[in-house]
């Protein structure tokens, strides 16, 4: 080549290393450190709560997503064309194995939704270092924000993976997460497992739903369970929301007044 | 994991002692049955960042059985991990025999990697509520590659090859078959480069 027309070196070497970067893999555990794969709850809600809330809000919730790639590609596609969504939640088991590359697939996939998502952890996202990849993907394991007077609790409620030991769920955090009264009409918690399988931790099950009863919570939802369904207590509705290779999801409005209705759709 | 200087010191001293053997053997015929017939340095491919290797062939080097050493510091992997694997490579094909330069232009492995750690498994752990509860041990990933390479004889050694692979993980290949609209080539296979020194 000319040495005209050769590009310059400075040009050359960051550009062979940058493609070299992009190709590399150095173990299915290493942690993505880039930008985009990193501290997805802080930005997702700073997007959210820089957007005027609206008087009628609606959200949506995704169940286990592990593996089914082309499940998750048609369902951002039904969810964007979806009115006046505000968010998406996804309540676990993002992953099959808590590997690197799997959390960064599946988030590429969910990054192309108009709005911005959350994820719960799920007990096979703990697997491996998956734990440490969630932390540093998405944030802390247990997470509350109130938009559009309507608080939200994200919380990590597989025991089976601790252990069993008495601290999760944290039901002295989701108690002080649920404390702010004055700033929520409606209260809505987001799990993994519910308080039915035998992952949650048994010591603390009828005092979950004593906590439920007590703070009001209407509606809670959760993964796990690959098939959809619910059941009610003390006037309080729990929903499994069924896995993305089962074609479900909920669709959940909270009117201005009060109230959460849930409707199940499919795709 | 015990602290990264010891880790690193560890590799150095691995990487010396392998990386000598073939100048300390040249001064006699290489007839000691433990001297490997081949060390590596492999840059990526699921099993660490420069993971030095050593191993054995047969078949007229056809075929070679290696065990590689991998570290990932935190600036790439986020944390220390620490790793060893084996791997089986078949190289069938060989061009520029009797030639200086030769060239393998399809070669086919194979690779098993064992990350350490507590948070890695190979039985289950007695937690789960129902005996395998989780269809494959944490602590062990395969994964299968394509690749070629080219060498010649270089510095008393019978050849110093640089070998170049396209790595697939088991977890995406397996993930590739059941989602081909969603993933594409690109997410599933990723980019290996090594030297071989031939004894």
């Amino acid at each position: 080549m000319p040495a005209a027309t050769r590009p310059p070196a400075r040009v050359v070497a960051p550009a062979l290393a940058l493609l070299l970067g992009a190709c590399l893999e150095y173990s299915p555990h290493a942690i993505p450190l880039d930008a985009v794969h990193t501290d997805v709850h802080r930005k997702s809600l700073e997007r959210l709560l820089a957007t005027p809330a609206p008087e009628t809000l609606r959200f949506a919730v995704v169940g286990d997503t592990q593996g089914d790639f082309d499940e998750v590609e048609e369902i951002v596609v039904v969810l964007n064309r979806i009115e006046d969504l505000a968010f998406v939640v996804q309540v676990g088991d993002f992953t099959g194995h808590g590997t690197g590359p799997e959390f960064r697939l599946m988030h590429d996939l969910l990054r192309k939704l108009r709005v911005p998502y959350f994820v719960v952890i799920g007990n096979h996202d703990l697997l491996a270092n998956g734990g440490d990849i969630y932390d540093h993907m998405f944030g802390p394991r247990n997470l509350a924000f109130t938009y559009a007077r309507t608080r939200f609790v994200l919380f990590d409620s597989n025991a089976v993976e601790y252990g069993f030991h008495g601290t999760v769920p944290d039901l002295g955090l989701l108690r002080e997460y649920l404390s702010p009264r004055d700033e929520y009409d409606d209260a809505i918690l987001f799990g993994h497992v519910d308080p039915g399988a035998n992952e949650w931790d048994d010591a603390l099950r009828e005092p979950y739903f004593d906590l439920v009863r007590d703070e009001g919570v209407d509606v809670s939802f959760y993964g796990h369970g690959h098939h959809p369904r619910e059941f009610e207590r003390d006037g309080a509705r729990f929903y499994i929301v069924g896995a993305v290779d089962h074609r479900t999801f909920v669709l959940a409005t909270v009117r201005p007044g009060g109230g959460v209705e849930v409707e199940r759709r499919t795709f | 994991m015990r602290g990264p200087r010891g880790a690193l010191g560890c590799l150095v001293a691995v990487a010396v002692v392998l990386g000598t053997a073939p100048a300390r053997a040249a001064a006699e015929p290489d007839t000691r049955w433990y001297v490997p017939d081949q060390t590596k340095l492999q840059l990526a491919g699921w099993m660490g960042f420069l993971s030095p290797g050593a191993g054995y062939s047969w078949l007229d080097r056809r075929l070679e059985a290696d065990l590689f050493f991998g570290w990932v510091p935190p600036p790439l992997g986020g944390e220390h991990i620490f790793s060893v694997t084996g791997k089986l490579t078949w190289l069938p094909l060989r061009f520029g025999a009797g030639k200086e330069v030769t060239v393998h232009p399809l070669t086919l492995s194979t690779q098993i990697t064992y990350t350490f750690g507590s948070e890695y498994w190979v039985f289950e752990p007695e937690k789960y509520p129902t005996p395998n509860y989780y269809p494959l041990p944490t602590a062990l990933r395969a994964a299968l590659a394509v690749g070629g390479d080219v060498g010649r004889p270089l510095l008393g050694l019978e050849r110093v090859s640089l070998y170049y692979e396209l790595v697939t993980l088991d977890l995406l290949l397996g993930y590739w078959i059941g989602n081909g609209e969603s993933l594409g080539i690109t997410d599933v296979f990723s980019l290996a480069l090594g030297l071989r020194l031939e004894h």
